[in-house]
């Protein structure tokens, strides 16, 4: 199975992404062992040093560390840690455009915020 | 050493070509001259022992296209090809030079197939001792081998057009040594010559033009590509 | 780390065509790099010069170190898949498995039978009717099962279904991951491939024009799209790789990372921006339009 990456941003950062949702949504839990660099490489067919340099920047941001001789494991706390750091980028990605887009096609602050407490009863 | 024989194994992958073709044609011709021999009656000197040995110069002719491509794309050195198939033609002719010395004594021991045929005994070349017999039937199939090979190596180097301008040169040199024969009426002292050589002298004169076309063909393949 | 390559000015001509015009770079040790570029660019020259099946016209050309011509040291550390690889007229499957074995000094005979079963290849089929997937999937075995240090594919996966590709970039990774060593991959269809690479050299009319890290090159192109007269002032002074004019509407595509001024600045202008793929960067770049040398954006 090959889940293809996006070929116009580096596919490191696109890594170190799935990693942090796996760990948002449970499938990664805290103190859990990360897949191996090659298992990583295998799946998403991409190359191994790509999918190194992915893991290192989750491990510079102290995400994930490594056991010498196990492998990288998730860091304890970090959910939460990275959950913060969605959130302010929630505002910049989705926020900002979809305002933008409102404006484009009329449609005002109020019918905007009945449509998202729509979107949250589906 | 590995990578030589690579090349002898590339070579004998086509038994057809290298074992069973040239055996085969000589096996058609021996019966064909037999059968000849029965309708006839009377006792015949073949020379259909010729078709191996003309079949091997073909297979020097051949040889070059069908592997140098091949194993030079492999990453192997242009010498250990060159290595590699000397190898090979040495032990085919080595080992065709014994079978065909020893079907010669079954055809001398059954009083020559019991029908007076003389077709691996050959009149001249075969008429000394078993070494110099074996001898001049190695350096014959090594020479025409390496001929064609030569021949081939030139193509492969030079191409086409230096094929051409080979011949040319060659015919033009024939031409002349012919006219200088005639004029210089050297004609007779030239068929005696021919007529006093020995089969030692013969072989070894083969096996230094042998010599002469193993170091031109490698020298032509060592600046040839792919 | 150490070079496994290293090429100097290095120039090959036939006559009055220059095929390999003044190429430069380095091979590291131990990485998938991915030689580009179309068709008639030059690829297949320069991998013959490297693996000394070709002769250089000038230039300096290092492999392992050494000249690697008429040289064992260097020639049996490389196993060259040649998209054109000829075999002899009446060599099976199973001659080429038999005669690899004796010729690369890493060949591993049990690997290579795997993958004969893997890519459904008939052992006993003369090579010379295999169809061209079949015949592209021969060079895949033997460039996997050789285990060469330096391996080069040459336009691998021609004539192979999707299915093959994949197991193509399985097998190749699984290996290279327990035998780590250098490989080229040499194409003009970068598109399946582009996640396998390290490295990118992308070789245009003889000359090499790109010489970067992947992972750099994604996201460096960016397409501008917007009203002519806008577009054009915005364009001052970037690296235009390719252009397109539709009605009053102008598309271009710039090199380069943009920084926050700039992005501030399109948005102001009303210009649309859009990452562009590394496929998409590379199609720009060798559309003969434009004149480039590599490390001209360094």
């Amino acid at each position: 199975m090959t889940i293809s990456m996006d070929d116009s941003r580096p596919i490191f950062v696109q890594i170190a992404e799935r990693i942090e949702n796996d760990i948002i949504e449970g499938s990664l839990p805290e103190e859990s062992q990360v897949p191996s660099t090659n298992q990583f490489a295998a799946f998403y067919q991409i190359n191994p040093a790509t999918v190194m340099k992915g893991v290192n920047l989750l491990v510079d941001q102290e995400i994930l560390y490594k056991k010498r001789g196990i492998g990288m494991f998730v860091a304890s706390g970090v959910r939460e840690k990275i959950m913060e750091k969605r959130k302010e980028h929630f505002y910049e990605q989705y926020i900002v455009t979809m305002v933008r887009e409102a404006e484009k096609l009329g449609i005002t602050v109020d019918q905007l915020s009945e449509m998202i407490r729509r979107g949250d009863k589906t | 050493m590995n990578r030589v024989l690579g090349i002898v194994r590339t070579h004998l992958a086509d038994r057809w070509s290298w074992i069973i073709f040239p055996w085969l044609i000589l096996s058609i011709s021996f019966v064909t001259n037999l059968i000849i021999v029965k309708l006839i009656g009377d006792s015949i000197y073949s020379g259909g022992l010729a078709s191996i040995y003309i079949y091997m110069m073909v297979i020097g002719i051949l040889s070059v296209a069908q592997t140098f491509p091949f194993i030079i794309g492999f990453s192997v050195r242009r010498r250990d090809y060159f290595l590699g198939t000397t190898t090979t033609i040495t032990v085919i002719s080595a080992l065709s030079a014994i079978v065909i010395c020893l079907l010669g004594y079954i055809e001398r021991k059954t009083d020559y197939w019991g029908v007076k045929l003389h077709f691996f005994n050959i009149e001249y070349l075969t008429d000394g001792p078993v070494l110099e017999r074996l001898w001049i039937l190695f350096v014959l199939m090594i020479h025409l081998f390496f001929l064609g090979f030569t021949i081939s190596c030139i193509h492969r180097r030079f191409g086409r057009n230096g094929l051409f301008f080979f011949f040319i040169v060659l015919a033009i040199a024939f031409t002349i040594s012919v006219y200088l024969i005639t004029s210089y009426h050297k004609w007779n002292a030239i068929f005696d010559w021919f007529g006093d050589i020995s089969v030692i002298e013969l072989s070894s004169g083969l096996f230094i033009c042998t010599l002469i076309y193993v170091g031109v063909s490698y020298l032509l393949l060592r600046r040839a590509t792919v | 780390m150490s070079n496994v390559i290293e090429i100097n000015g290095l120039t090959k001509t036939y006559g009055k065509v220059t095929a390999v015009d003044n190429v430069s770079f380095k091979i590291q040790e131990g990485k998938i790099y991915g030689l580009l570029g179309r068709n008639g660019a030059g690829k297949t020259t320069l991998m013959h010069m490297i693996t000394a099946q070709l002769f250089k016209t000038s230039g300096q050309l290092k492999v392992f170190g050494e000249e690697p011509y008429e040289n064992n040291r260097v020639l049996s550390q490389i196993c060259f898949i040649k998209e054109g690889q000829r075999y002899p007229d009446n060599f099976r499957v199973s001659d080429v498995l038999k005669v690899s074995q004796l010729i690369f000094p890493n060949w591993d005979q049990e690997l290579a039978y795997s993958l004969i079963t893997q890519f459904q290849l008939p052992l006993k089929r003369r090579v010379k009717k295999l169809s061209r997937g079949m015949l592209s999937s021969v060079g895949i075995v033997v460039g996997i099962a050789s285990r060469a240090p330096l391996t080069i594919f040459d336009e691998p996966y021609l004539g192979l279904d999707a299915v093959a590709r994949s197991l193509f970039y399985d097998k190749l990774l699984e290996d290279y991951a327990e035998h780590p060593r250098t490989i080229i991959l040499s194409t003009h269809l970068i598109d399946e491939v582009s996640q396998l690479l390290e490295h990118v050299l992308l070789v245009d009319k003889g000359k090499l024009i790109l010489n970067e890290e992947a992972e750099d090159l994604r996201g460096r192109a960016t397409t501008v799209a917007g009203e002519s007269s806008k577009v054009e002032g915005y364009l001052a002074g970037k690296e235009v790789i390719h252009r397109e004019q539709f009605g009053g509407l102008v598309s271009a595509t710039v090199m380069g990372q943009l920084t926050v001024k700039d992005r501030d600045q399109a948005s102001k202008l009303g210009l649309e921006l859009s990452p562009v793929s590394l496929q998409q960067m590379v199609v720009h770049l060798t559309n003969g339009k434009i004149d480039r040398e590599a490390g001209s954006t360094r």
